[in-house]
């Protein structure tokens, strides 16, 4: 990472909804005004190929930016991102029942690995996740025989013969449609979704509930992670984030607010209650199989199925989740702990000398991401990013301090809410760097080779034409340096929650509240 | 922890370790106040300013104590403003931040005394008492019900509902909710503590679920799937 020089591109933030909207700053220094917030953007997630990169925004639009291909007379333009399609992925809604309004707010995108010609992704606000179908259109038909140019019929007189209409080239012109919509499978609001490598299935999860869907199916999906506890008194736990292991369709991992992770395997065997029978080592896929595809099925069983794979996380009351009532038709078994095939916990062991109040706060853990090799998962709490090596649960393998500095300020930042921001992170296209976001509009790089770490700034001055990127430094009294940011000035509206890396080459995307900002490396290379 | 406590006043100063910068600190905090919310505390503002000394002292400690409760429950009731529901996460995260603070304060208060009441605002509340009742509005708001709702509800309506469901409320509700928690909450109003959550003991035999037709799968359809299966 030192190797690379990061620069800003031509076009730092995009145009259109994501142009920083003009704010009239109240006294606080907060941007006051309405239309300000609906573009704050939301999430922001590359394709497999890096050819496309999503944005979601807090007023439910998406923007799809695509790499123009590079240009052999302009060899030091290279391929820069430009808008390729938006549209308006969800609506706010309201829930007379509850007199609650549902935000439209995109929490998350994730694309689904390209089949054909058309591009494929899933975006999800609170409560609601859609498919939407990419298609490009740039031809069209032209001599039709009963109708001119301009569409209107012919007089049948006038054809004195037939011709076969031909395809003639137009302007591009991209389609969006919503193909799936898959509603009411959540009571509690949406974190995260993850695609899985079957490339049939994805998973969504809420603060409680992890539900497993099938993408052509949205009547139904199947509940396999549940921390509800009896009791809502009870609650002290809930769900982060989740994340599908990139290569082995049964492993999922999820993450808690009280910064421990769980890696399930969904092969697990399972108990049916009501005739003791095991089903065997395959355990419940084949069945999931089954129903997913099944119309052989439509014959013996209810449409509607409800199975539990895993344990859900032992509350103070029940050790053991309670196994599901016989007189419960729809239920077909609970893992219990001691099946095999219980999650692996992967949590630190607190340090007693660092405890306050606020550590449980900032342990929670606000985003989970598996390696691209899938060796190894990297955490974000609240002041550290934390790589997890598959193997080991008793500790991460590294932490990297992001922004250590704050750790006296916790009190403060838990008075102005700053303590429950929900920072991402990311991992390079060969697992040697990761990248998070932090405040001030500052994120952070570790090279995990040589432990070197750099903090940068998305701004408008380092967005310019070929600006290169220069590092940044907090510094936290004593001796500061020219250029040095003291932490009492650091601005905590101005937070990065949202960075994506690249599949495969050093191009970053920042989401800068309402802007979005792409770095590449000063040398366009592949990874290193 | 470099924070420290001014004493005598509900007031709380952050400091970085050589404790110069603390009161630009504080004013710089009260300037990006995220989405503007006035805080309540102008009282710390001025504290700070007096006081220039740390203070760890039991009386301290529990002035620190007890501006992070003040905090913490301004926190609870916030969330109730809007019209959007409360994050559940934050919510638990304070609540057990809470938990956690009057576990501190009774093991900070001399054995030799009876615990006073501490005072809160203008009325006069024991610490348990106001914990339970955060925990109890804690319990409504992750059930995602907001109390006028369910008083919004006429009682005629309630009882209708019990004897002889009616098919198209039930099938509005079942149409919103996924699961036990929509009919659960809708029964809290009238008696929760007899009546179990899970979906299980419910008194009705509703379609309380989209993905659940109870009833309808019969075990031995189930034993025949599965011989297909492992025979395959």
């Amino acid at each position: 990472m030192p190797c690379v020089t990061w620069l800003g591109r031509d076009r730092g933030a995009a145009p259109g909804p994501l142009d920083e909207a003009p704010c009239s700053e109240g006294e606080l220094g907060v941007p006051g005004l309405a239309q300000c917030t609906a573009d704050i953007i939301s999430t922001v997630e590359f394709n497999h190929t890096g050819e496309l990169l999503a944005t979601g925004d807090k007023g439910g639009r998406v923007v799809i930016f695509q790499r123009e291909p590079e240009s052999k007379n302009a060899p030091h333009s290279q391929g820069e991102y430009d808008v390729y399609s938006t549209f308006q992925s969800h609506e706010p809604e309201f829930d007379y029942l509850k007199s609650l309004e549902i935000e439209e707010k995109i929490n998350k995108i994730k694309w689904l690995p390209q089949q054909n010609a058309a591009h494929s992704l899933l975006s999800t606000n609170d409560k609601t996740i859609k498919l939407w179908k990419i298609t490009e259109r740039d031809k069209r038909p032209e001599g039709y025989n009963l109708k001119d140019e301009e569409g209107k019929l012919k007089d049948l007189s006038t054809v004195t013969s037939l011709q076969v209409p031909v395809l003639k080239p137009m302007d591009l012109m991209v389609e969006v449609s919503p193909r799936r919509i898959f509603a009411n499978g959540h009571t509690y609001h949406i974190n995260s979704i993850s695609v899985n490598s079957d490339c049939e299935t994805y998973m969504s999860a809420d603060d409680l509930r992890i539900n497993l869907w099938h993408l052509a199916v949205t009547d139904r999906s199947f509940n396999i992670v549940d921390i509800k506890p009896a009791n809502m008194e009870d609650l002290t736990e809930v769900i982060t984030a989740s994340e599908f292991h990139p290569h082995h369709c049964n492993l999922f991992v999820y993450s808690s607010s009280k910064g421990s992770l769980r890696l399930c395997d969904m092969r697990a065997a399972a108990l049916c209650d009501r005739h003791s029978k095991r089903w065997g080592p395959r355990g419940l896929w084949p069945l999931l199989l089954l129903l997913q595809t099944g119309r052989q099925l439509s014959s013996h069983a209810s449409p509607e199925l409800r199975v539990r794979l895993c344990p859900p996380m032992p509350t103070p009351t029940s050790p053991h989740k309670a196994r599901w009532d016989s007189g419960q038709p729809w239920c077909l078994g609970v893992l219990r702990p001691e099946d095999h095939g219980h999650p692996q916990v992967f949590e630190e062991p607190e340090d007693p000398s660092s405890r306050s109040f606020f550590s449980e706060i900032i342990s929670s853990v606000s985003d989970v991401k598996f390696s691209h090799s899938g060796r190894y998962m990297l955490t974000r709490d609240y002041l550290t990013v934390k790589v997890w090596d598959l193997n080991m649960e008793a500790r991460p393998i590294e932490t990297y301090q992001v922004h250590d500095y704050l750790r006296s300020k916790l009190c403060s930042l838990y008075e102005n809410d700053c303590i429950f921001d929900k920072f991402e992170c990311a991992w390079n296209g060969s697992d040697s760097v990761i990248m998070t976001g932090a405040y001030n509009n500052f994120f952070r790089m570790f090279d995990r080779n040589s432990k070197r770490d750099v903090t940068l700034e998305a701004s408008r001055e380092s967005s310019k034409p070929r600006a290169v990127l220069k590092p940044r430094r907090v510094c936290v009294g004593g001796k500061r340096r020219r250029d040095d940011v003291s932490v009492d000035s650091l601005d905590f509206t101005k937070k990065i929650l949202h960075t994506a890396w690249h599949p495969a080459e050093n191009i970053i995307a920042i989401a800068a509240t309402n802007n979005l900002y792409i770095f590449q490396d000063k040398v366009n290379s592949d990874m290193h | 922890m470099a924070e420290r406590v001014c004493q005598g006043e509900f007031s709380v100063r952050v400091l970085a370790t050589d404790g110069e910068l603390g009161s630009e600190v504080q004013r710089r905090w009260e300037g990006i106040m995220v989405g503007g919310l006035k805080r309540k505390h102008s009282d710390l503002e001025e504290e700070e300013e007096k006081d220039g000394k740390w203070d760890w002292s039991p009386a301290g400690l529990r002035n620190y104590q007890q501006a992070l409760l003040r905090i913490s429950l301004d926190k609870v009731q916030q969330r109730s403003l809007g019209p959007r529901a409360p994050s559940l996460l934050r919510h638990v995260l304070i609540h057990n931040t809470l938990q956690q603070l009057q576990a501190s304060i009774h093991m900070s208060t001399a054995p030799a005394l009876p615990p006073e009441p501490l005072f809160l605002g203008e009325e006069d509340f024991s610490l348990s008492a106001t914990i339970g009742s955060i925990l109890r509005e804690l319990e409504t708001s992750m059930d995602e019900t907001e109390s006028p709702q369910n008083q919004v509800a006429p009682t005629g309506l309630q009882n209708e509902v019990l004897p002889q469901p009616d098919p198209v409320f039930l099938e509005a509700l079942s149409s919103r909710y996924l699961g036990d928690s929509g009919l659960d909450d809708f029964f809290l109003d009238i008696d929760t503590s007899a009546v179990e959550k899970e979906p299980a003991l419910a008194p009705l035999d509703p379609p309380h679920s989209l993905f659940c037709a109870p009833g309808s799968w019969e075990w031995n359809e189930l034993d025949h799937i599965m011989e297909i299966i492992l025979g395959s």
